[in-house]
């Protein structure tokens, strides 16, 4: 029974398609007129083409407008940047003892960023006493790359991110050195992103005694 | 016993006194710092002469007052640069500044000001205007440290770039360079590299947007480009604003399976003509489709041994 009707529905079909493809040109007179009809082709399956949907182009007015200028923004939302201290206290440095401490960087930005860094000379106690930058366990870390730094007589200072694999350090770029500031951290659109940056400070037994200081300086730049 | 106890307690309130005081003189100098600019970006379009002011907002988010000095940098030189960043201040109520301070929550709406001389080729200059939190604030602070105690100061800068272009724009300069995606994939998400290049000498905006249809012609997916800035003379890839450090549009659907065609329609700028291109690439679940028939061989296997054993 379904066998018969299935046949039945297909014949049809093409009795239908054939039926409009070859639709004939009719013709009606009478003494008074005369109407014509021209060829009319169905094709019953042909796929209609559709235009690609496009948004509306997005026009936000600009901020400002004068004489022969006009100023806009593609991101109008704002990027905020916070630091949770301005000041790291390292206490007293004693030899071997590695001091490790934390600071939270927290942005919200809709558009993506990154974080650029860079220190203003080595931690120095005067102008030539430095504890210098450490070049981690096995003397391969440096501004570019990172590498493991857990022995605690490799002395010098540097950083980690949640970016390095663990026990992993760099070193800060150094403006003394004209060395130009480095990527740090970059992140897409972020509602309140934190990122920790741990900083670790070890001496030697010959490293003078004293306060030593350095200047880290993070800037935020938005993907433009 | 009472000399005793008021000895003890007196004690006890000197020490108390003394720790808390110690404490709440380090805990002085642990405030945060926080600051917000808006807009993010500030693109200027200007056929000079021309004196053009642009309006921005800084804000001090944090509850101490910050001190921020103000820097110009430019992130691509050329001829041009260095004669129109002479020009440029900020101006707080028309009033040139080279620093700032900003009170605890304390927003402040300010003009970048330019000056386009009328002899300035037609070109682009790109720079950033940086507020930068004052060393005097660290200063201050560290002065409040323990005698022979280490520290590191911290400075946080927040950067607004501005692209700036003298002269008429030219969407027609920018070109879709790539558009391509793996031939066959196993499994999504899909990467698509997107990269436009500009030729000309003004930045451009292009956007867009990737439709992906089956091979029955529906369509499945869909890859929104957002409004990226194209220097002039530079190529960038363009990616989903879901994975903007990718260097790919990422359609991020996982089960794929046929053949799939994607159409990206892309505009140079606004108002510009659109682009489109398509590129097609198979998807079949090798690993899946194995364990599938693996099962089912192993499902036959048993059924005509059963039957085997049955029939014996």
């Amino acid at each position: 029974m379904m066998i018969r009707f299935l046949i039945g529905f297909f014949v049809f079909s093409l009795f239908l398609g054939f039926s409009a493809q070859l639709a004939q040109a009719a013709m009606m007179t009478n003494p008074h007129y005369t109407i014509e009809n021209q060829d009319i082709n169905i094709l019953p399956f042909q796929t209609i083409p559709t235009k690609t949907p496009t948004q509306p182009p997005f026009m936000p007015p600009p901020l400002a407008t004068g004489e022969n200028y006009t100023v806009e923004t593609n991101q109008p939302e704002g990027l905020s940047f916070s630091i949770s201290e301005e000041l790291i206290d390292l206490g007293k440095l004693t030899a071997t003892n590695p001091v490790i401490r934390k600071t939270s960087l927290t942005t919200k930005s809709a558009y993506g960023y990154r974080i650029e860094a860079t220190e203003d000379h080595p931690l120095l106690l005067d102008t030539k006493t430095a504890i210098p930058d450490t070049t981690c366990d096995n003397g391969s870390c440096s501004e570019l790359t990172d590498a493991l730094w857990t022995d605690t007589l490799t002395y010098g200072f540097g950083y980690h991110t949640s970016a390095m694999a663990d026990d992993s350090f760099k070193q800060f770029t150094d403006v003394s050195k004209n060395e130009s500031l480095q990527t740090i951290i970059q992140a897409g659109n972020t509602i309140n992103k934190q990122t920790d940056v741990t900083y670790k400070v070890t001496i030697s037994r010959t490293q003078q005694a004293g306060a030593y200081h350095n200047v880290v300086t993070y800037i935020l730049t938005p993907n433009y | 016993m009472k000399n005793q106890i008021f000895s003890f307690l007196f004690i006890f309130l000197t020490v108390s006194v003394c720790f808390f005081t110690s404490v709440r003189i380090n805990q002085a100098y642990a405030d945060s710092i926080s600051l917000k600019i808006s807009p993010s970006v500030l693109q200027i379009h200007a056929t000079p002469p021309a004196a053009i002011k642009a309006p921005f907002t800084i804000e001090n988010l944090g509850s101490s007052p910050v001190h921020l000095t103000i820097i110009f940098k430019p992130f691509k030189q050329n001829s041009t640069t260095n004669t129109i960043l002479q020009t440029v201040q900020v101006a707080d109520n028309g009033i040139a500044q080279s620093s700032l301070s900003l009170g605890p929550q304390q927003q402040k709406k300010l003009d970048l000001s330019i000056i386009l001389p009328k002899n300035i080729p037609p070109t682009d200059t790109y720079f950033s205007v940086i507020f930068l939190t004052s060393q005097q604030d660290t200063n201050n602070a560290s002065s409040s440290l323990d005698e022979g105690s280490s520290s590191i100061a911290e400075r946080i800068g927040i950067a607004l770039p501005v692209l700036l272009t003298s002269g008429e724009s030219d969407p027609q300069s920018g070109f879709l360079d790539t558009f391509s995606s793996p031939i066959f994939l196993q499994a999504g998400p899909v990467p698509f590299t997107v990269r436009i290049s500009n030729t000309g000498t003004h930045f451009i905006s292009p956007r867009g947007v990737i439709f992906i249809k089956n091979m029955f012609g529906q369509t499945v997916g869909r890859v929104d480009l957002p409004e990226t800035n194209v220097l002039a003379g530079t190529t960038r890839s363009l990616t989903s604003l879901e994975q903007p450090l990718s260097d790919h549009a990422v359609w991020s659907e996982k089960f794929l399976l046929g053949f799939y065609t994607a159409t990206i329609s892309i505009a140079m700028s606004s108002s510009g003509s659109l682009y489109t291109r398509s590129i097609h690439f198979i998807a079949f679940p090798t690993t899946f489709l194995l364990i599938f028939f693996v099962v089912i061989i192993i499902a036959l296997s048993l059924i005509l041994r059963i039957k085997k054993k049955l029939s014996d």
